[in-house]
């Protein structure tokens, strides 16, 4: 039995090693810097300060607004994004739906397709007047023009916008296969019972997609608090600093003011938050839980 | 009969608003990426085209891609630097599968000491932000000399093989434990029933976790960047298109219809492999559902 | 059954949150204890430095003009008598342009012959003042020539990674090139780099829709009306509320102010001023009042502004000589270069930045580099910056020449009218003439912070939600803060210090949260 355990250890070595060097590394050098002084003015030699950045974070008032933000960001998008994907993907399951190949395919392009180019495409859609967006889409639709430059809450749709075009395809990929996985005879016991669409959706669907709707939010979860790109392009964090996230702001902090141990400390904190938000999930849905 | 109208009402109702949502959605997908095709044949390197006319272009040019095939940079050419990214990606992929195939299998058969808490800390290690380890990345792999390939195959496939390895013990989860102590009897090792049974039968996650690894590494550009700079003939299509596009450099100005075609180019064989591997994604995360809870 | 299953699942859980928690306490621990313990790091250890300066003062007071193109003359300057017997490589970080490179490849080609004993690796498609140099210099890989501009190879000569090339050459050598372009890479009496061109904003504007350039603003008002009414075209494309204040500083000068000003021999930021208000005030009454002015949300030829003005769109932007061929292609002899405006109400011009690009060595620190690597860094910078590389530039790629002698050749060629096609003589003339009216560009350490201050008060501003006033007060805070935070200045001026709340908020949701989450009962879902 020993013997086997430490056997079975070889197989989980290679990735341990990779996370240790590839993941805990840089935290823990993140939490080693964010000890000190070090920017450009200390960059050759460096001394240690203690608390000092973690007290700057919370003292200079940005703290609460970013925190703000990146909830905004953060579940603003992951909620139209699911919302987007599941319908897709529901209206795809339907067995009498002609084309779904071709629909589906069409769909998931933005996904596939670069988004280094997909970004500055948006970015320039979204230019007001001239933009495609307001030139011609927003009109067509009878909707208000968007002006990032002016509005926090033009700037916010604009983001959230692009951010779902990126990323609805993926939601629905994974809900689309979870809604294939259900056995149709589940459908079928019900209809002989007499149940009408609406039963059948919240007792048979639904609870079945608990664990994948609960796994792709906290993956999504993860991944939008951190996504830098989107918000850096489109916005740059204004007007203001009024769309700026966490993630957005530790790169300023490291890259325009050169403060390295500024922006680790925001890091930090920016992980904790996530980490501490991100236990919660697993616990309240455990989906860990087969693992034992 | 009454009853049966409207069944038929209702799903004739169905249908319209569903091919509705759908089409709407596919115009929303495909619209931006219109744009960028169109950009890519044009001559005018900008992205804000001021009239609507010119969403149909009454000519299209192919300085574009010329230049992006002709264009030398001391050694290096967009065809070199594509063979670069994709050789690059491809490693990635094959080194992901291996590595997400062996923890899921671990996490899945074998009996690793602790093994709820391990998968814990894999999985929550990885919310520290992206952005902010490309430095200590850098860093670290400078002083062991790593600042190439290797170094970036390795920077990589973690990232990939995480979220993969997960997938994959759930994928192998439900394959029975008893086809490989059948095998194991037969008189096969551990690692040949291994390879032999759960590799063929959990396709869908290798082919999920090869597309994942090598779209990922293919589209990267800040770790690229900071390992490969000083070497222009080891650069990746990535560093390529943006220093050809102007993108690099704030001197340069900015030169769209470049970066459009780059994209066009890179981005066509990735959307092709995106729709050949849908059958293979969807299930693949199929066994995330399951039906026991 | 339902109870024990209960209480199996929260031990088990527990254990696991115990775990995570524990290892994160873990991770702290370590961090905290190994900053503790190196509480004085140094990252590698230092070489010595200036042993061969000394040698260098001696050997060329004879000659009062340095001839910097002549190899013989360059190698006694750093200090050699013969070419080595080995050659040497240096890595070079080339952040120009592809027209610039052009230029840059002949002199290259020029350089191997005169010196066929340095090898140069060149890196071609770096940016300018960009953090990869520091994260290179970090680990030691930093090239050993880099083009930057003055006020970032100033912040980064402050951090100790630039060489100073004042205890490597003569002081003579500062008199080879333009004097604004020179001190600009001159920070407390030390050189630190060598420029090889002079850059700032001028304002093009289209002939077809701008007869005359304007000399004041109120002639800029006035056209950029007409310009509306009559073509109904943009008078201005500005993106006062997109830009980080480079542009925006011209018009501060304008209007009598000042980035920084000396209080009691220090350095402090002098944002806070009428003098912003009212630039800000007139940048908005022309945007939203008269509505002549375009707030692009991109700057240059890539961006709004630019692309608008290829399109006859806007008939006036502010951008610089780096764009030129853009707008030349594009507008042909419509286009026009003209100094910023005198600011009406001031009688003081619009004064840009005239800042400067240029090669500087890294220490040895951040590269590596021996002494002899060194030497032939110097004398790369020293031929890359003389009278034919910068000659080449000029005619090549229109850049403003910042060697004296390119510079006065520059002027006399436009004064003959010797540029093709004709009309580039008049535009050029007009971009030389703003070169009378400029600020100097601060390339001080503390010049960094004021990039994001202005940015986000200044695109609050435009976006109407504070007032100039607020703008104004909230810049020169943000400016201070940031100042603070970095060590340039001690907190003596009162900064605003939240509540006691906001760290009580901060405790509870980041360390209580998990223990709430543990003692709370299971729900189902």
């Amino acid at each position: 039995m020993k013997k086997e355990k430490l056997f079975s250890l070889f197989y989980i070595l290679p990735i341990v090693i990779m996370i240790l060097f590839l993941f805990v590394f840089p935290l823990l050098y993140s939490v080693y810097i964010s000890f000190t002084n070090l920017s450009l003015l200390h960059f050759l030699t460096y001394s240690y300060v203690g608390l000092r950045n973690y007290l700057i974070i919370f003292q200079y008032g940005y703290f609460l607004e970013l925190l703000k933000n990146t909830l905004i960001w953060t579940i603003g998008s992951l909620l139209t994004m699911m919302t987007l994907g599941f319908v897709l993907a529901l209206i795809l399951n339907q067995t009498d739906l002609k084309g779904r190949s071709i629909f589906y395919a069409i769909l998931i392009l933005p996904w596939a397709f670069p988004g280094f180019i997909s970004i500055l495409i948006w970015q320039g859609l979204w230019v007001d007047p001239y933009g495609m967006m307001n030139r011609l889409v927003l009109p067509l639709l009878h909707l208000p023009r968007v002006n990032s430059l002016t509005s926090t809450t033009d700037a916010w749709i604009e983001l959230i916008a692009t951010n779902d075009w990126l990323s609805f395809p993926y939601f629905m990929t994974v809900f689309y296969s979870a809604l294939q996985s259900i056995p149709r005879e589940l459908y079928d016991i019900a209809d002989l019972d007499g149940a009408n669409a609406f039963t059948k959706f919240f007792t048979i669907t639904l609870p079945s997609l608990k664990r994948t709707i609960a796994f792709v939010f906290i993956t999504s979860f993860v991944f939008t608090w951190n996504n830098f790109y989107p918000i850096y392009v489109l916005t740059g964090g204004g007007p203001g600093i009024s769309t700026e996230t966490f993630i957005v702001y530790a790169y300023q902090e490291a890259f325009s003011y050169n403060n390295f141990a500024l922006a680790a400390a925001w890091s930090i904190i920016s992980t904790i938050f996530v980490i501490v938000l991100g236990i919660i999930v697993i616990k309240y849905t455990r989906i860990l839980d087969s693992f034992t | 009969m009454m009853q049966i109208k409207k069944y038929r009402l209702f799903k004739i109702l169905r249908l319209v608003i569903s091919y509705a949502v759908l089409i709407i959605m596919a115009a929303f997908s495909i619209f931006p990426l219109y744009y960028v095709f169109v950009t890519s044949f044009s001559n005018a390197p900008n992205l804000i085209s001021l009239a609507v006319s010119d969403l149909l272009p009454k000519h299209i040019y192919f300085t574009a891609y010329e230049y992006l095939f002709t264009t030398n940079l001391y050694g290096g050419s967009f065809p070199l630097w594509i063979r670069n990214s994709l050789i690059l990606a491809g490693s990635t992929a094959i080194i992901s599968v291996l590595l997400a195939l062996i923890t899921g299998y671990a996490l899945s058969r074998l009996n690793v000491p602790a093994k709820k808490i391990l998968a814990t800390f894999i999985y929550i290690v990885t919310f520290f932000p992206y952005t902010a380890s490309a430095v200590p990345l850098y860093l670290l792999f400078a002083k062991f000399h790593l600042l190439n390939y290797i170094g970036l195959i390795l920077a990589y496939t973690p990232g990939t093989s995480i979220f993969a390895a997960f997938i994959a013990k759930l994928s192998i989860d439900s394959i029975p434990a008893s086809y490989e102590e059948i095998a194991m009897i037969d008189g096969l090792s551990r690692f040949g029933a291994f390879l032999r049974i759960v590799m063929r039968l959990a396709l869908p996650v290798v082919a999920l976790t090869a597309l994942l690894g090598f779209s990922g590494t293919y589209l990267d550009f800040a770790l690229a960047y900071s390992f490969l700079l000083p070497n222009v003939k080891e650069w990746t299509a990535t560093i390529g298109l943006y220093y050809m596009a102007g993108l690099l450099n704030q001197a340069s100005a900015p030169a769209y219809n470049i970066f459009a075609a780059g994209a066009v180019i890179m981005g066509i064989p990735l959307m092709a492999l995106f729709i050949v591997s849908q059958r293979m994604m969807t299930r693949a995360y199929s066994n995330l559902a399951g039906v026991k809870q | 059954m339902g109870s024990k299953v209960k209480k199996i699942d929260y031990k088990a859980i527990s254990k696991t949150l115990v775990a995570v928690i524990i290892v994160v306490v873990i991770v702290i621990a370590i961090g905290g204890i190994y900053a503790y313990l190196s509480s004085q790091h140094s990252s590698t250890p230092m070489p010595t430095t200036s042993s061969t300066s000394t040698s260098v003062t001696s050997t060329t007071t004879t000659s009062s003009v340095l001839n910097t193109s002549n190899p013989q003359a360059l190698m006694q300057l750093v200090g050699l008598s013969t070419a080595p017997s080995t050659p040497v490589t240096i890595t070079v970080w080339n952040s120009y342009s592809t027209s610039e490179n052009q230029a840059f490849n002949e002199t290259l080609a020029q350089f191997e012959q005169a010196f066929p004993w340095i090898h140069v690796q060149v890196t071609y498609g770096v940016g300018v003042g960009t953090s990869q140099f520091e994260t290179a210099a970090k680990a030691g890989q930093a090239p050993i020539v880099y083009r930057d501009t003055s006020d970032s190879g100033g912040a980064l000569f402050a951090a100790g990674l630039v060489l100073n090339l004042s205890q490597y050459l003569p002081q003579s050598v500062t008199s080879l090139y333009v004097p604004t372009a020179i001190k600009d890479w001159e920070l407390n009496s030390s050189l630190y780099g060598l420029p090889d061109n002079v850059n700032y904003i001028v304002m093009f504007y289209n002939k077809k829709f701008v007869p005359y350039p304007p000399n004041t603003t109120e002639q800029l008002v006035q056209i950029a009306e007409s310009v509306n009414k009559t073509y109904h075209v943009w008078g201005i494309a500005y993106g006062a509320g997109d830009e980080y204040g480079y542009r925006f500083a011209a018009w501060f000068a304008g209007f009598e102010g000042q980035i920084f000003a000396t209080n009691n021999g220090k350095v402090v930021p002098s944002l806070n001023s009428t003098a912003m208000v009212n630039a800000l005030n007139f940048w908005y009454n022309l945007t939203y009042n008269l509505k002549v002015n375009y707030l692009a949300p991109s700057t240059g030829a890539g961006g709004a502004e630019g692309q608008l003005f290829v399109a006859n769109q806007t008939a006036i932007i502010f951008d610089g000589p780096w764009d030129l061929n853009a707008y030349l292609q594009a507008l042909g002899p419509n286009l026009g270069a003209a100094p910023l405006p005198l600011v009406s109400q001031t009688g003081l011009r619009a004064a840009p930045f005239i800042g400067s690009t240029g090669f500087l060595i890294a220490s040895p620190q951040a590269s590596g580099a021996t002494q002899l690597q060194i030497k032939a860094a110097l004398i790369f910078v020293l031929y890359f910056t003389n009278y034919q590389a910068d000659l080449r530039l000029w005619e090549v790629a229109h850049d403003i020449p910042a060697n004296l002698q390119a510079y006065n050749e520059a002027l006399s060629q436009l004064k003959e009218g010797m540029l093709k096609p004709t009309y580039l003589n008049q535009i050029m003339e007009g971009i030389l003439e703003q070169a009378q009216y400029g600020q100097q560009f601060p390339n001080i350490p503390q010049m960094a912070y004021y990039w994001n201050s202005f940015h986000q008060y200044a695109s609050e501003f435009f976006a109407n939600k504070i007032n100039s006033t607020q703008a104004v007060q909230g810049m020169e805070q943000a400016f201070i803060q940031a100042l603070v935070q970095n060590g340039l200045m001690s907190a003596l001026i009162p900064l605003p210090i939240l509540p006691p709340f906001q760290y009580v908020l901060a405790l509870i949701s980041v360390i209580l949260t998990p223990m709430v989450v543990v003692i709370s009962p299971k729900k189902r879902w």
